[in-house]
């Protein structure tokens, strides 16, 4: 079993922040940062299987792939079975609340900035 | 001489006084008062009648033998002798007198004056018969009166008022058959059959139905709504209540009744259920969509079309294109499919460019030819006839036009204005309403967004700094973003400011 943590933003500030963060709260390895969802998705093709547990940070609003359109792809790959997502977003809305529901993935929905609070709130879906 | 010594006098017996007894106790016991007089016009004799009434009315005890003229009133006398004359030469004359009495009140009496003729058919003298027709005057007036009140009724009224005879079937109706129904005046009475036709066809089965359950059971009064055609084709909603005469023995004989227009104040009524159920729809809808095409359904479904299209003016007013469209058959399916390549319309062009031009109702009746109508290749193959277009109005500007296609060629424009006249103002005024809801969700979600972003990032970057985990260089580093990211703060909200003052109401740019 492998362990992957991945933020996906297309705002670089945002990005360096909650790399931070993910460092501080003591994920077992340094986080990976993609500026949209499809560098992401591309990646994951290309190195992640059935035994990959993952931990998604996902941007809603990006160019070339928003969070959804990532979520869509995502579906049918391997890698979804043990893939965990906490939609990140700037204003919460209650409709997308809503549609963040219907993916399994999908354990938490956080406004930014998220603090190590909700991170380690994240690491209890780990456990 | 009284009458009853004359009739003591007669009953001896004899052949010939029997048989003159019978003519005696048959003029006796007549009605009328008579009395003969000979060519000097001396009294030969009188029944029982006419001595009754010459001694009532005037006092006077007639006698055999006086002359008849010395009964007459003196004022009388003179005219009295001419029409003697004229009898005696063979003319018969009549006239009427009214005569006074205390305990009778007026009364008239008709007085035939005939000359009497013997067997060779010489005139001999003249005979007077009086018929007291005080009760017939009062009863022709009446109904002379009543006729005349009948007339001034069917006149006056806006109802059309028929008598239909059971017995042989003919109606006649009143001139608001005319007026109302536009029927020619020049006829006033048909067969049953003739003014039945002119009921709907789906509602003529319940109106029998009724009119027969009400004369079955009796009752007096029967009434009914329905629709009733018009000279011009098209339909009026008619309340109909009439009365069932019934004869002696208590069968039904006539029915007289009143028809009466509903057809305005029946499509007032509806028109507010309609704009209430817009009203609900409106509120209900998540989006403007939503809520266009439903109020499209229901206005379809309410006016019985076959097609209902809501084409919008773009903001810019160079063109209206169709945003919604109704399709309640196969045929308006058809319609849609060979003219989708008609997607805009420029003011003043086609129906929806004429009805946004106009700002006023439109009707166009003869879609297949008229050169107004674009799509009419379109409506021939869909069997449309008539078109309509009611423009959907922001106080006086056009934001709209609501199209709505009918295979009725009778379509009436008082009736679609009466069914319309408030719709085009309701649903544009709901249409601006959801838009600027929609508009100001849009707005409101796309700045707190665009705000939020730099103030997540200046948060995040505080809350790391206040940790005090970070190098020296580090944090020169973020100070860096806090700066960049708070002029970019700064710059959205300038962005926002200035793009409200351009669209504020009060703003004095």
């Amino acid at each position: 079993m492998t362990f992957r943590t991945l933020i996906v933003d297309d705002d670089s500030i945002i990005i360096f922040i909650h790399k931070k963060l993910v460092g501080r709260c003591g994920f077992p390895v340094a986080p990976e940062t993609y500026l949209n969802g499809r560098e992401a998705l591309d990646n994951l093709i290309a190195s992640a299987d059935e035994s990959t547990h993952s931990l998604i940070l996902l941007d809603i609003n990006m160019p070339v792939m928003s969070g959804w359109e990532f979520l869509d792809a995502i579906q049918d790959q391997p890698f979804a079975k043990h893939m965990k997502v906490a939609m990140v977003t700037s204003s919460v809305d209650a409709s997308d609340k809503l549609k963040a529901k219907t993916y399994s993935q999908v354990i938490g929905f956080l406004e930014k900035p998220i603090t190590v609070d909700m991170l380690n709130d994240l690491k209890t879906h780990f456990d | 001489m009284t009458s009853s010594t004359n009739l003591q006098t007669i009953s001896d017996s004899s052949d010939q006084n029997r048989a003159e007894r019978e003519i005696q106790l048959l003029i006796n016991n007549t009605a009328e008062a008579y009395i003969l007089v000979d060519q000097e016009l001396k009294i030969l004799s009188f029944n029982v009648q006419f001595h009754r009434l010459y001694h009532r009315y005037f006092g006077i005890d007639i006698v055999k033998g006086d002359s008849i003229l010395a009964y007459s009133p003196k004022e009388r006398r003179e005219n009295a002798k001419k029409i003697y004359s004229r009898v005696l030469l063979g003319e018969t004359v009549v006239s009427t007198i009214t005569v006074e009495h205390p305990g009778d009140g007026r009364l008239h009496y008709s007085l035939t004056y005939a000359p009497a003729k013997d067997e060779m058919d010489q005139v001999i003298g003249a005979f007077i018969t009086a018929v007291n027709i005080t009760e017939r005057l009062a009863q022709e007036r009446t109904l002379l009166e009543s006729h005349q009140r009948f007339h001034f009724v069917t006149k006056a009224t806006s109802d059309a008022i028929w008598d239909w005879n059971l017995i042989t079937g003919i109606v006649f109706w009143g001139e608001g058959f005319h007026t109302t129904f536009g029927y020619p005046k020049d006829r006033s009475e048909g067969s049953a059959e003739e003014w039945k036709a002119r009921m709907h066809p789906d509602d003529r089965d319940q109106v029998d139905a009724i009119v027969r359950d009400a004369i079955m059971s009796r009752a007096e009064t029967v009434s009914a709504e329905y629709r009733y055609r018009k000279a011009n084709g098209s339909y009026a909603i008619v309340s109909d209540r009439a009365v069932i005469v019934h004869n002696e023995k208590g069968e039904p004989i006539r029915l007289v009744g009143a028809m009466q227009d509903i057809t305005l104040t029946k499509h007032k009524e509806r028109q507010r259920l309609l704009l209430a159920e817009i009203a609900q729809i409106s509120a209900q809808s998540s989006s403007l969509q939503t809520m266009i095409d439903h109020s499209l359904h229901k206005i379809v479904m309410y006016g019985g079309y076959l097609l209902g299209e809501i084409w919008m003016v773009d903001p810019a007013e160079h063109f209206c294109y169709l945003v919604s469209d109704y399709r309640g058959s196969d045929a308006a399916i058809h319609f849609s499919t060979s003219s989708k390549d008609i997607r805009t319309f420029r003011e003043g062009e086609g129906l929806p460019g004429i009805t946004w031009e106009t700002a006023q109702i439109q009707i166009l009746r003869d879609v297949q030819r008229d050169p107004l109508f674009l799509r009419r290749e379109a409506a021939q193959e869909a069997g449309l006839h008539t078109f309509f277009g009611i423009p959907l109005m922001v106080h006086t500007t056009v934001v709209g036009i609501l199209l709505l296609g009918s295979t009725d060629a009778n379509a009436d424009l008082d009736l679609l204005v009466s069914q319309f006249d408030r719709v085009g103002a309701f649903l544009g005024m709901e249409i601006h309403r959801k838009q600027q809801e929609d508009l100001l969700r849009r707005i409101a979600w796309e700045q707190s967004h665009l705000v939020r972003a730099p103030l997540a990032r200046l948060l995040g970057l505080a809350d790391l700094i206040s940790k005090g985990h970070e190098s020296p260089s580090e944090v020169d580093e973020m100070l860096a973003q806090i700066v960049s990211s708070a002029k970019e703060l700064d710059h959205i909200i300038r962005g926002i400011a200035s793009s409200t003052a351009t669209t504020h109401p009060s703003s004095k740019q």
